[in-house]
């Protein structure tokens, strides 16, 4: 080729770089995706190919309890968050009583505590030794527990209750969207066809909100499957807390699989469900204009109710913990603080932090590359990727086990083959899986997150840029990071928050003897050693508050219609803020 | 005025093999001068601003600005966008949200300085000084417009591209904010080039009107041309509901109940379409005559069909005012006891009781006459 042919070529043969540098793009998100997805596949694998004989064993001995106690921790969770969301929300978004304001952040509050936290809490409050029986004793005088009757916390309903405190915030975030987003018309239209509030609500305002309430719900089941702390402190059979015994104490994995793959089942059900009404949310929106909504101003008993039906919550889900847990982290913090805390706090920042900076990599990579290069199958594999975050936490260790053990297996027959080197396994039982493990399941969160803030950023901003004279590289500094920015650091924060409270997988995966946080609390509360552990406690919620004041201040600016100064908030996904 | 305008040569572009969104299209635009490319939603109008601008990739023929050829096709040059001089203002905006009013404006200035004193100058003059510092997201639609605007003028490019400019405005403001842009781009002097689907509006800001249909230019002309003189049936539909009726052409002439009209160029017996403009039939009351204008056709029986049978009067079905307007829908005996129904839009209140008389001629000007497809 000479000199000049190759000249002429040029300018075909940039763009055919430029096409390759695009498919390197899709290549890299579709890679990413598929290593984010192979623990979620290897669990769906082990469903498709169970081994008969631990089956039938299962089948005939714990499997029929673990799906009875499963399904009616769903029921009375999702019935509980369902009254209690709703409920809220309506009051909050529809009425006006005092202290209204306050409550439309105060009632997200609970979201700040892990649900195992809450159990410890309410145990030690609540059973024979703790201080409200103590007192009912000393008061009726009664001398032991066959004087008199009183609920037991361990217990599967104490299971409910105590996730029901902390998990319906989830239902009042999506319902008081919903409600915010209806038209004021048809409410106004179903006063003027003779109904009066309350008939509104029920008939019109309900069943409008149905599909944000049915993908509240469900994300809560979610959660509620994933739930370890709490179900195996309160030695409930659930799925979560079987797998785990089948592990641990029977010692095979490949029952702890079978367990999963059907837990996995629950799993895409709840998808299923919630994909279906997010689906119906479109054709619920009633109308694009927004006036200020109607308020119902409440005086009087009304408005005390109100205010006791909002407080009761926030009370119940978040002021009692955080008390108690301070008040015992005040008395008990020399202790703590001299026992090995710092180790403890240290492994967690440092778990933590790895996996939201390696997240947020990621997702930026695969939020890139279904933009440039968006074609279907990038597509799909990214919201593959995305299901992660709905797989629980012990399904997902399960499936993080056995690929790392069949990739060490491999590396070990290599190294013997090929040096006669044995090199044992190598990434087993160490913080590698761990990680893995994270990203598996939080990945869906910094992917969400990016690729909602990329989305603000609109193809005609990008074509607008480049006709006032910003060549790609000049686009990306002036116009994508800056927009990005938020997005990038929100994206890591929930991550962060996440692996902070992270527990199942932390204590299946883990290296022998490595205690996080999370760990640590749960192995202390496990021995009733709460006033010791507190401070660990109170480190956990406290950083589960920060997304929730992020969350709060996108709620105070996201009114349709509401125009306040200063730059637009980010977009806080809704999944950023799991207990 | 700046030198040089917009060339667009033999453009032809398609996404999907075999699918051509544009097809063979010339449009050349002088400094100064405002085009308006007007056609239905998907007809290519969009494609053509976007390869103009270089956001697209041309794959057949030629864009220059002036005599710098900016894209050629077939693997020729292709300018980066930003490299062009072309300004394009998107149908949304496109505004920057972490960008103020002011920084947004001045964007595209990277070294001059004089220019930073027009943008706060030109904000001022728009009545939009006190924004200068806010975000883009607290301010009206209308407002948005005059930013985006500013902000792709504020580079001074030698040709600016708008894609329907207008169409995220209320109606009560889009008059006035047509006008006020329209007195902005002929004071710069740039070569501009407007996508719209509104006839009106193009009729108003455009110099010249090109009317695009399925990716090809079907006519080029002043508004008036385009008006009274239109290529074809489907650019005298554009501007609005029309009348149409169907006839044979007899020795240069088609005859239809509502008259005779010229049909020149076409041969006896061909088979025509006839497009009246409602606002082309002028009305009176029975006795009074219709305002007759010289050319104006007055509605007798048709001679040509040879029946001269038992024409009734044509009667008013309904009438409906419209302010400076009146809209009345007529029935006229077409010789053989049947009846057409058609639509008139007549100046002032004129609005005749349903089944009252109506004397009714025609502006053969507003008459256009077709060959059947």
């Amino acid at each position: 080729m000479t000199v000049a042919s190759l000249a002429a070529n040029l300018p075909a043969l940039a763009r055919r770089v430029g096409r390759l540098a695009t498919d390197g793009w899709t290549l890299g998100a579709l890679l990413l995706a598929l290593l984010v997805a192979v623990p979620v596949v290897a669990v769906i694998w082990l469903a498709i190919a169970p081994d008969d004989a631990i089956w039938q064993h299962l089948a005939s001995t714990v499997l029929p309890y673990y799906v009875q106690t499963t399904l009616v921790l769903m029921l009375g969770v999702g019935i509980g968050t369902f009254i209690i969301g709703t409920g809220t929300a309506w009051l909050v978004t529809m009425c006006r009583f005092p202290g209204c304001r306050v409550f439309e952040w105060a009632i997200l509050l609970p979201l700040a505590v892990p649900t195992y936290v809450l159990a410890y809490v309410y145990t030690d409050l609540l059973e024979y030794a703790g201080p409200v029986q103590r007192l009912l004793r000393d008061l009726a005088g009664w001398q032991s527990s066959r004087d008199y009757w009183f609920p037991e916390i361990r217990s599967l309903g104490g299971a409910i209750a105590v996730m029901t405190m902390v998990l319906y915030p989830y239902v009042y975030l999506l319902s008081r969207a919903a409600f915010l987003e209806q038209s004021v018309c048809v409410l106004e239209v179903s006063r003027t066809l003779g109904k009066n509030p309350w008939q509104g609500f029920m008939s019109v305002a309900l069943p409008l909100a149905r599909p944000a309430i049915v993908v509240g719900v469900s994300l809560v089941l979610m959660e509620t499957l994933n739930d370890f702390g709490t179900v195996h402190f309160f030695a409930v059979g659930t799925f979560t807390a079987g797998i785990y015994d089948v592990w641990m104490n029977m010692n095979s994995i490949a029952g702890a699989a079978q367990l999963a793959s059907v837990l996995l089942l629950f799993v895409l059900a709840l998808i299923a469900v919630e994909r279906v009404a997010r689906r119906g949310q479109r054709y619920h929106h009633t109308s694009s204009k927004y006036s200020t909504l109607p308020s119902y101003r409440l005086a009087g008993g009304r408005a005390a109710l109100a205010f006791v039906a909002c407080l009761a919550p926030v009370v119940l889900g978040f002021l009692v913990p955080g008390g108690v847990l301070a008040d015992y982290a005040l008395a008990h913090y020399r202790e703590t603080l001299s026992g090995d805390f710092w180790i403890y706090a240290r492994n967690s920042l440092m778990l933590s932090s790895v996996t939201a900076l390696l997240a947020v990599l990621i997702g930026l990579f695969m939020a890139y590359g279904t933009r440039l290069g968006g074609g279907p199958v990038v597509k799909a594999a990214t919201r593959f990727a995305s299901t992660g975050y709905a797989v629980p936490g012990a399904v997902l260790a399960i499936g993080v086990i056995i690929p790392i053990a069949a990739l060490d297996n491999a590396l070990d027959l290599l190294s013997r083959t090929a040096f006669g080197l044995p090199v044992g396994l190598l990434f087993s039982g160490t913080l590698f899986a761990v990680v893995y493990g994270y990203l598996a399941r939080f990945t869906a969160l910094s992917f969400g997150t990016l690729e909602a803030g990329l989305g603000k950023i609109t193809p005609s901003m990008d074509g607008a840029a480049r006709t006032l004279g910003c060549g790609p590289g000049a686009l990306l500094r002036r116009i994508h990071l800056p927009i990005m920015r938020g997005s990038v650091l929100t994206a890591a924060l929930l991550v962060f928050v996440d692996c902070m409270k992270e527990l199942p997988m932390t204590v299946i995966l883990r290296p022998f003897n490595f205690e996080t946080l999370a760990t640590y609390v749960h192995q202390f509360a496990s021995d009733e050693l709460l006033e010791e552990s507190a401070l660990g406690a109170l480190t956990i919620v406290a950083t589960g508050i920060l997304p929730v004041i992020l969350l709060s201040l996108t709620i105070a600016r996201s009114r349709p219609g509401h125009a306040g100064a200063g730059r637009p908030a980010d977009d806080v996904s809704l999944e950023g803020v799991a207990p | 005025m700046k030198s040089g305008g917009l060339h667009i040569n033999n453009v032809s572009h398609a996404f999907a093999a075999g699918k051509p969104v544009l097809n063979g299209v010339s449009v050349f635009v002088a400094p100064g001068e405002l085009g308006c490319l007007l056609g239905p939603s998907g007809c290519g109008k969009t494609t053509l601003l976007r390869i103009a601008a270089g956001l697209e990739v041309l794959q057949v023929g030629q864009v220059r600005v002036g005599e710098r050829v900016v894209a050629e096709g077939r693997h020729g040059a292709h300018v980066p966008p930003e490299k062009r001089g072309i300004g394009l203002m998107f149908q949304d905006y496109a505004l920057f949200p972490h960008l103020t009013v002011l920084e947004n404006i001045t964007f595209g200035l990277n070294h001059a300085p004089q220019r930073r004193a027009w943008a706060s100058e030109a904000l001022a003059r728009m009545g939009l000084a006190a924004y200068a510092g806010v975000y883009p997201h607290i301010l009206s639609g209308g407002e948005q417009q005059r930013v985006a605007l500013l902000r792709a003028l504020a580079p001074e490019p030698q040709v600016l591209l708008l894609d329907e400019p207008f169409s995220g405005l209320d109606v009560t403001r889009r008059a006035s904010i047509r006008a006020e842009t329209l007195g902005l781009l002929k004071e710069t002097g740039v070569a501009t080039l407007m996508v719209t689907h509104d006839p009106e509006e193009a009729m108003f800001m455009a110099d010249r009107i090109l009317v695009m249909n399925d990716g090809r230019i079907v006519q080029d002309g002043t508004p008036v041309e385009t008006y009274f003189e239109p290529a074809s049936a489907f650019v005298a539909a554009l501007f609005g509901p029309v009348n149409r009726l169907r006839g044979v052409v007899r020795d240069g002439h088609v005859a239809t109940p509502l008259g005779t009209f010229e049909a020149p160029r076409l041969g006896d017996g061909a088979a025509v379409e006839i497009l009246i403009r409602p606002e082309g039939l002028r009305l009176a009351w029975p006795g009074g005559t219709p305002e007759v204008r010289a050319g104006d056709v007055p509605c007798k029986p048709a001679p040509v069909s040879g029946r001269v049978a038992s024409r009734g009067p044509v009667r008013a079905v309904s009438a409906r005012p419209l302010g400076r307007s009146s809209h009345v829908v007529l029935r006229v005996p077409d010789g053989d006891g049947r009846a057409l129904v058609i639509e008139a839009r007549v100046p002032g209140v004129f609005l005749p009781k349903a089944g009252a008389e109506v004397q009714i001629t025609v502006n053969p000007r507003q008459v256009y006459v077709f060959p059947v497809s």
